[in-house]
């Protein structure tokens, strides 16, 4: 039945319906420069009407719900590429460390030791007899084998902190994912008993961006509202409520405790990059630079066991023997032989044993290994170490090292302009977000107006509903 | 020994590939500035060193048809027969000596590098190219393409929202 009290209960639901939107819209206007928010609007929806003879006449007004503005396909390709700029991030940081470990610009680099080292054979050649030159010689060579010694360390030593940095990424991914897990509970009781669950849902999202700066990952939103979600290559660590943790016990990475090594199957993010550095890239540096060591070793050794030191011997090493099927190591091996550590007479820079003291043949052949070209293999690890082949070069041992560095040099760079334009186009993402998802407080103060006229006009109907009645009342 | 003639001609075939090495890194610079361009979205200046590259490429390719040429040349002069077929470099060394053999030996390592390096960045820049192009597409998609149906929260639970023009947003 239509009466006056009808007419001051629409307008009693107006009021409502008015103050519930002006309070979505303080919301957004509150949570203006709240990172990952995202703008929501009170939907309003009218009552439907009630008969009253043949005439159908509206019931007033209720908020029939609160909408998010959210474009999933942006926020999906923002993951993708929050996991690419992490990956780029860390592995162009991991290698300006390892450049500064090639540092050719120091004196104490290795091409300076290595350089260093064929200057002293060649003073030993134009001075065979003496003992300051072979003296000097093996302060040379002793400087090259701590320079490989230290390089092989402090390459190792990078790969071990891949561990360290590793392990405190799978801390905070654990965090994460419990966080999800628990995001997902709350928005499924929420949305259950029929409320929308919007602020969760934003922070879900920015938990899962941040789950993505750390490994790639995929998500299935289920009917419920909770998530599945599970790195790229579909391995579960979210279902709901559920979450499954990783852990670290050196080089391995488990799944739920289960002994079984999964780190091949985390790609992208910071974890990701970590992986590829620690069993890809620092490994086949040091590969290389084992082969170089390790050749240097072969190469002077052949040719000083074939020359005579002064006593006449022959057969002796000038480095350690090194004599393996591979070179892995050598780099960290190393060091001059006991042969001729603390006995430069035992130098063999001559090429017969009843020489005179001016005899530099030998010296001169080993002088000569600077500008020969050897045989060399490069290596390349692929995989994360799974494959690992190498190139049968013909190079001289400068031109190899020189190729090396170069190498590091150009994959810094590569890694240091992807990581650019990985956060040149995050940043376009983030503005597509923000067009849609970002509150314009323009919009909002207007919105926020047009509530308040709609305020002021329902409290305005309760006092002619009131005038009226009081109209009536006096009638009577 | 060597005659003067053939020393004169091995001359030009190491200024040839001084100038090869020297435009390839002309490329590599142009092909960085591409990279630069890519970044940032810059379609103006990238079509100009697109067709910079585009020179430098055919100029690489001109130079690489004289170097066959010369080399040609080189082994007439050293054989009194031409060459048919295969014009490779390898056929000159048995006819070298070991100091042009060593310098052959450098331009073409040296070659092999940079060209290398050419492959790594041009692939680079495709990768560039790629993304961008896709961002392009998810923003046109963003205003031009209505998705099929949305989900919307409210208080009579999860519900559909019926398609409608996404000119200006998209509801969840």
């Amino acid at each position: 039945m239509y009466g006056i009290r009808s007419v001051l209960d629409i307008a009693k639901g107006a009021l409502l319906a008015q103050e519930k939107a002006m309070a979505v819209t303080s919301h957004n206007l509150a949570n203006v420069n709240t990172p990952g928010y995202s703008r929501q609007k009170a939907i309003l929806e009218s009552y439907s009407p009630a008969s009253s003879a043949r005439i159908k006449i509206g019931m007033g007004v209720l908020i029939s719900s609160v909408i998010q503005y959210v474009d999933q396909f942006t926020v999906r390709n923002i993951y993708q590429k929050t996991s690419t700029l992490k990956e780029f991030e860390t592995k162009a940081s991991v290698l300006s460390q390892m450049e500064t470990i090639f540092n050719e610009t120091r004196e104490t680099g290795l091409t300076q030791a290595i350089n260093e080292f064929w200057v002293a054979w060649q003073d030993l050649s134009n001075n065979p007899g003496g003992i300051a030159e072979r003296t000097a010689l093996l302060t040379k060579g002793e400087i090259l084998s701590s320079r490989f010694n230290s390089m092989s360390h402090d390459l190792t030593q990078l790969r071990r902190e891949m561990n360290t940095s590793i392990g405190i990424a799978i801390i905070e991914l654990n965090r994460l994912i419990k966080g999800i897990a628990e995001i997902n509970e709350k928005i499924v009781t929420v949305e259950s008993s029929g409320t929308s669950a919007n602020d969760l849902r934003d922070l879900r999202r920015n938990y899962l961006e941040k789950l993505s700066e750390l490994v790639g990952n995929v998500y299935l939103e289920d009917e419920n509202g909770s998530l599945k979600v599970m790195t790229s290559t579909g391995v579960m660590l979210v279902n709901g409520s559920h979450y499954w943790e990783l852990s670290q016990k050196e080089d391995h990475i488990y799944w739920n405790q289960i002994e079984s090594d999964m780190s091949y199957r985390l790609k992208g993010g910071k974890i990701g990059a970590l992986l590829d550095l620690r069993d890809e890239i620092i490994p086949q540096v040091l590969a290389n630079l084992d082969e170089l060591a390790g050749s240097l070793i072969h190469e002077v050794n052949l040719l000083h066991r074939e020359g005579f030191t002064l006593s006449g011997e022959t057969g002796k090493d000038f480095f350690e023997g090194y004599d393996r099927d591979d070179y892995r190591g050598a780099a960290a091996f190393i060091k001059l032989s006991s042969d001729v550590k603390n006995t430069p007479g035992n130098i063999a820079a001559a090429g017969r044993s009843s020489a005179a003291p001016g005899d530099n043949e030998n010296a001169l052949k080993i002088l000569a290994l600077q500008n020969s070209n050897i045989p060399i293999k490069k290596w390349s690890y692929e995989n994360r170490g799974q494959i690992q082949s190498y190139q049968e070069l013909e190079a001289t041992l400068d031109e190899y090292y020189r190729m090396l560095v170069g190498e590091i040099g150009i994959l810094t760079e590569e890694h240091n302009e992807n990581k650019d334009f990985s956060q040149t186009l995050l940043n376009n993402l983030y503005e597509l977000r923000d067009s849609v998802s970002g509150v314009n407080l323009d919009e909002e103060m207007i919105e926020l107006m047009k509530i308040q006229r709609a305020h002021e006009a329902a409290s305005k109907l309760v006092s002619i509903a009131d005038e009226m009645l009081r109209t009536l009342l006096e009638i009577r | 020994m060597m005659k003067d003639s053939i020393k004169l001609e091995l001359s030009v075939l190491y200024e040839l590939f001084e100038e090869e090495i020297d435009q390839y890194n002309r490329l590599i610079q142009h092909l960085k500035e591409e990279s630069k361009y890519l970044k940032e979205g810059l379609t103006e200046p990238l079509m100009r060193v697109i067709q910079s590259i585009e020179e430098h490429v055919h100029c690489i390719e001109d130079i690489e048809n004289k170097i066959s040429n010369k080399v040609s040349e080189i082994l007439y002069a050293l054989r009194g027969v031409g060459m048919e077929g295969k014009k490779d470099l390898s056929i000159l060394f048995p006819f070298l000596s070991r100091e042009d053999l060593v310098r052959i030996e450098q331009y073409q390592k040296e070659l092999v590098q940079i060209r290398e390096r050419v492959r790594r960045i041009n692939e680079r820049n495709k990768w560039f190219a790629e993304e961008y192009l896709a961002l392009l597409s998810e923003m046109i998609a963003l205003i031009i393409n209505p998705p099929p149906e949305t989900l919307y929260y409210g208080q009579k639970g999860i519900k559909r929202m019926e398609s409608s023009s996404l000119a200006f947003h998209r509801e969840v």
